[in-house]
Formats: structure tokens, C-alpha cells, sequence
């Protein structure tokens, strides 16, 4: 059933975002052309630059349109009037949930390569652009290690877990309100943010200034690369914690407290 | 045991009080009208049939057991809303209950649409409202389901579809299958039902059967909705 699922909301959420993919790309392509050109035609400078700017908006928009659709189509599946069909199929709440996280993960990570594709575009066949990319990443590599980048490549994209579990969690405690249930939403989720942002403080700070011998390997100039990789990778275990948390409130709300309109 | 039970169910909004007290058994093989004006708690109860609510307090059991995904495997339920992504083709929510239930019957979905002219390839979308209804209900009764619930079938179907929305009910009903249907259009639905639920205020006023409100009462069961509802 969770393939089934993942399958349709899947299909839904590409024809939503397909339309800014191809924009995306578009730009890329006409201000790559216009970059090209305005070497022999210095009048379409201005075009060009303009062209420059929607794509860099492009590039900003396509992260949080995406986060948009996702969370619009859970609302619209999971307490509108779609909700109806949704809770009605004989599957369970911990597994409609688990495939709109998992749903919404994937079209993140497929945004994610639409933007890395978008950006090789505008910069084909610039003169050294990707060997000097290649020298800033291999001196990165070498300063920070290739564990540094690898957790923070697996930290960006867990974010987009812990934000979905986040909002869907907040969403479960908005529907049960008799009014106002995308409004109540919205204060769930400031809510939620906020208690996320003190569990965070009270779990990564307290401790370090609690105890001498941490304090000062952070205060200090050489702090090494293994204890920031190490304080990162606890970052991320409680990200994953409180995003199995969130998850479980979800189910529990959907459960045992559904309130459809 | 019956297919659906209700004990002692109460369903509060806030400080408002949905239903109270609710005492209620659906039998196999019946045809309800769950008849009572606006407001009254049929979508309520409906609701809580269907696990989209919960009771505040009391128990709902569908074969024994609480409302949900058993439950649901045999229940086919028709909101009185559009509950279809309407981006899709009908076609393509043909695959989606064809993937989701396993008692769906493609076939049969498709020579409902063939019978009533509805092109398999037309998006939602695009069809008017009447027309929406009539897939959704083709989709409904295409399920062999224990237990079919109809919240306004024919709300929005013009007079003179009606009875012919209310034949395919009757002949896509499974033998030993029950039906509750929910509807203010009592005259056009009186003559498919087994038993009458008039419900008022959030409580049951009356459980009869057709029969005995025809015979014993003489009356017709909209003439007695309307007695017992007047302003």
C-alpha cells in the first residue's frame, strides 16, 4: 500500500512542480544565450542582465514552491475535501503519513537536481568555471574532510524531514478545531518551531557550556575538525529524534483525533 | 451481531452537542433512510461510521470490531462533497480504486460510465457538477461492499435522472449488502427502503420499518417527515 500511495501523490506533486522545473530550465538556457551573444551584441546587455535576474528568482523559487506544493497537498489530502477518499482507504494512518514524508523527501531531492542541472546550464562552456569549481571542492575536501561535507550534504537533506514532520504535525493539531483549521496550522507551527528551536539550545548548548573541556575546544582557534563533525552528527541524531517524534504525533492525532469538516 | 453498532455515542463540537446519546443497529441486508433536516447529525453519524470522526464518547463497531482499515475494506461510502482530485481523468480514479480495493469491479465501473454517456478519458475537472456525482456514485457502487453509504446521491442529479441513479443503485446492490442512505429528497427514494431512521436534534426519534410506517401508520414516509419536521 505504501508504494501504491507514494505512487499517486507522487505523480500529483511532478504536475505540480513541472511547470517552474521548465521555467527554471528555460532561463537557464535563454540567459546562457544572451550571455553568449552580448560578447557580439553589446545592446542586449540590459535583456541579458534582466535575463541573469529571473533566473537567479527562478533558482530561489523552485526550493519553495516545492516546499509549498508538498505541504498544500497534504492539507488538501489529509483534512479537505480529497481528506474524504484519503481516510477512507483501507490503509493506515502510520502509513498514509510515512508516504507523504517519504513523497515529499524524494521531490525535494529531485528540486534539489533540477537546480544543480539549471546552474551547469547557465555556466556551460564558461571559460575554467567547473575546473575552478572542481579546485574549490578538492581544496574543501582537504581542509574540512570529506566526512565534514557528507554530513552536511546528509544534514540538508534530512532539514527537509524534520520541516515536513514539523508541518504535518502541525497540521494534525490544527484540524482538530472546529474553525480556522489552516490558520490554527500556522500557530501550531510557530509553536512547534519554537519548542524545536529551545530543545535544540537546552540539548547542544547546555551541555557544551556545562562542561569546561568543550567550552573551551569550541572557544578555541584550533577547534579540530572531528569534534565539529562529532557536535554536527549529534545535531543530527536529535533532528532525527524529534522528526520521529513529530511523525508519531501525526499518527496519533490523524488516529485517535480526526475532526474533518 | 449487527454490522454496525452504536453505543451510548456522543459527538460534542466544542459546547455544541452533535449527537446524543446514540443507541442504533444496522442489520444485513437492509436499505435505511437516514431521514432529518438540516443540522440534525446524519453526516455526523455518517462520519462516525466511516472513522473521519471520532466519538466523544461511546463506541462505534462495524462487525465487532472499531472503524478502521477493516472497517473500511468493506465499507463503500459516497460523501455529499466532490472527494476526487480533479486534476485526474475518470479513468484514472478508475486505476486508483482498482489499486486501493480489492472488491472494486472494473467492469462494471466502466459499463456504468458506457450507460450514462461519460467519457473514461474526459478529466473531473472539466465535467459539470451533476455529472461528477454520477462518476463518483458509478465508483461507489462498483464495489461488492458489506456496507454502501450515500450521503446525498442525488442531491445534485437533475429530476429526471433520479430514478435512473436509483435503478443502478438497486441493481449494483450486493445481496446481503446493507445501504444507508442520507438524502432530503425523501419522495424519490421512499420506494427502495427497508427501514426509516428520522433523527432530530442529535437523537434518534424514530427506527421503523417501511413497511410498518406504510401499513400501521398509513402514511407515506415523506408525508411523515414532514409531520414530524414542521416549523
Amino acid at each position: 500500500m505504501l508504494a501504491k500511495l507514494m505512487k499517486y501523490d507522487l505523480k500529483s506533486l511532478l504536475k505540480g512542480v513541472l511547470p517552474i522545473y521548465l521555467i527554471g530550465i528555460v532561463l537557464a538556457i535563454v540567459s546562457r544565450l544572451f550571455d553568449v551573444l552580448v560578447d557580439h551584441l553589446s545592446f542586449l546587455s540590459i535583456p541579458a542582465g534582466f535575463m541573469l535576474f529571473f533566473f537567479i528568482l527562478a533558482m530561489i523559487a523552485i526550493p519553495f514552491f516545492t516546499l509549498g506544493i508538498v505541504v498544500m497537498k497534504y492539507y488538501n489530502t489529509m483534512v479537505k475535501d480529497e481528506a474524504y477518499l484519503t481516510h477512507t482507504l483501507p490503509v493506515k494512518k502510520s502509513t498514509l503519513v510515512l508516504s507523504k514524508i517519504i513523497d515529499g523527501f524524494i521531490l525535494m531531492v529531485i528540486s534539489t537536481i533540477v537546480i544543480i542541472l539549471c546552474i551547469a546550464i547557465r555556466l556551460f562552456m564558461i571559460d575554467g568555471v567547473f575546473t575552478a569549481l572542481k579546485e574549490v571542492w578538492l581544496s574543501s575536501v582537504e581542509v574540512l574532510g570529506l566526512s565534514f561535507w557528507i554530513i552536511i550534504i546528509v544534514a540538508f537533506f534530512l532539514g527537509f524531514i524534520s520541516f515536513f514532520t514539523c508541518v504535518f504535525a502541525a497540521i494534525s493539531f490544527g484540524q482538530k478545531h472546529n474553525n480556522n483549521k489552516f490558520i490554527m496550522s500556522f500557530v501550531y507551527y510557530i509553536a512547534i518551531y519554537y519548542i524545536n528551536q529551545i530543545v535544540s539550545v537546552v540539548l547542544l548548548i547546555v551541555p557544551v557550556y556545562l562542561n569546561k573541556s568543550w567550552w573551551n575546544t569550541l572557544n578555541s582557534e584550533n577547534v579540530s575538525i572531528e569534534f565539529i563533525n562529532g557536535y554536527l552528527l549529534v545535531a543530527l541524531v536529535i533532528s532525527l529524534v524529534m522528526s520521529a517524534v513529530y511523525y508519531f504525533i501525526t499518527v496519533n492525532n490523524m488516529t485517535k483525533k480526526l475532526n474533518l469538516e | 451481531m449487527s454490522l454496525v453498532e452504536f453505543h451510548n455515542v456522543d459527538k460534542n463540537y466544542g459546547a455544541k452537542k452533535a449527537l446524543s446519546d446514540i443507541n442504533l443497529k444496522i442489520e444485513r441486508g437492509h436499505i435505511y433512510g437516514l431521514l432529518g433536516p438540516n443540522g440534525s447529525g446524519k453526516t455526523t453519524l455518517i462520519k462516525l461510521i466511516n472513522d473521519l470522526l471520532t466519538p466523544t464518547s461511546g463506541e462505534v463497531l462495524i462487525n465487532g470490531l472499531k472503524p478502521g482499515v477493516e472497517s473500511k475494506k468493506i465499507i463503500s461510502y459516497l460523501p455529499e462533497r466532490t472527494y476526487l482530485n480533479m486534476n485526474l481523468r475518470v479513468e484514472e480514479v478508475i486505476a486508483y480504486f482498482k489499486d486501493f480495493y480489492t472488491d472494486f469491479d472494473e467492469d462494471k465501473a466502466h459499463k456504468l460510465l458506457d450507460k450514462l454517456k461519460i467519457d473514461s478519458k474526459t478529466k473531473l475537472k472539466t465535467l459539470s457538477k451533476g455529472t461528477k456525482e454520477k462518476v463518483q456514485l458509478i465508483l461507489v457502487m462498483s464495489r461488492k461492499a458489506d456496507l454502501y453509504i450515500l450521503d446525498e446521491p442525488i442531491g445534485g442529479v437533475d429530476p429526471a435522472s433520479r430514478d435512473y441513479i436509483l435503478n443502478t443503485i438497486l441493481e449494483n446492490f450486493n445481496e446481503g449488502s446493507s445501504m444507508i442512505i442520507c438524502t432530503h429528497l425523501i419522495a424519490d427514494i421512499e420506494r427502495i427502503l427497508d427501514d426509516v431512521i428520522f433523527i432530530n436534534d442529535g437523537k434518534i426519534v424514530l427506527n421503523e420499518s417501511a413497511e410498518e410506517i406504510r401499513s400501521v401508520r398509513k402514511m407515506t414516509i415523506d408525508n411523515l417527515f414532514r409531520e414530524e419536521f414542521k416549523c
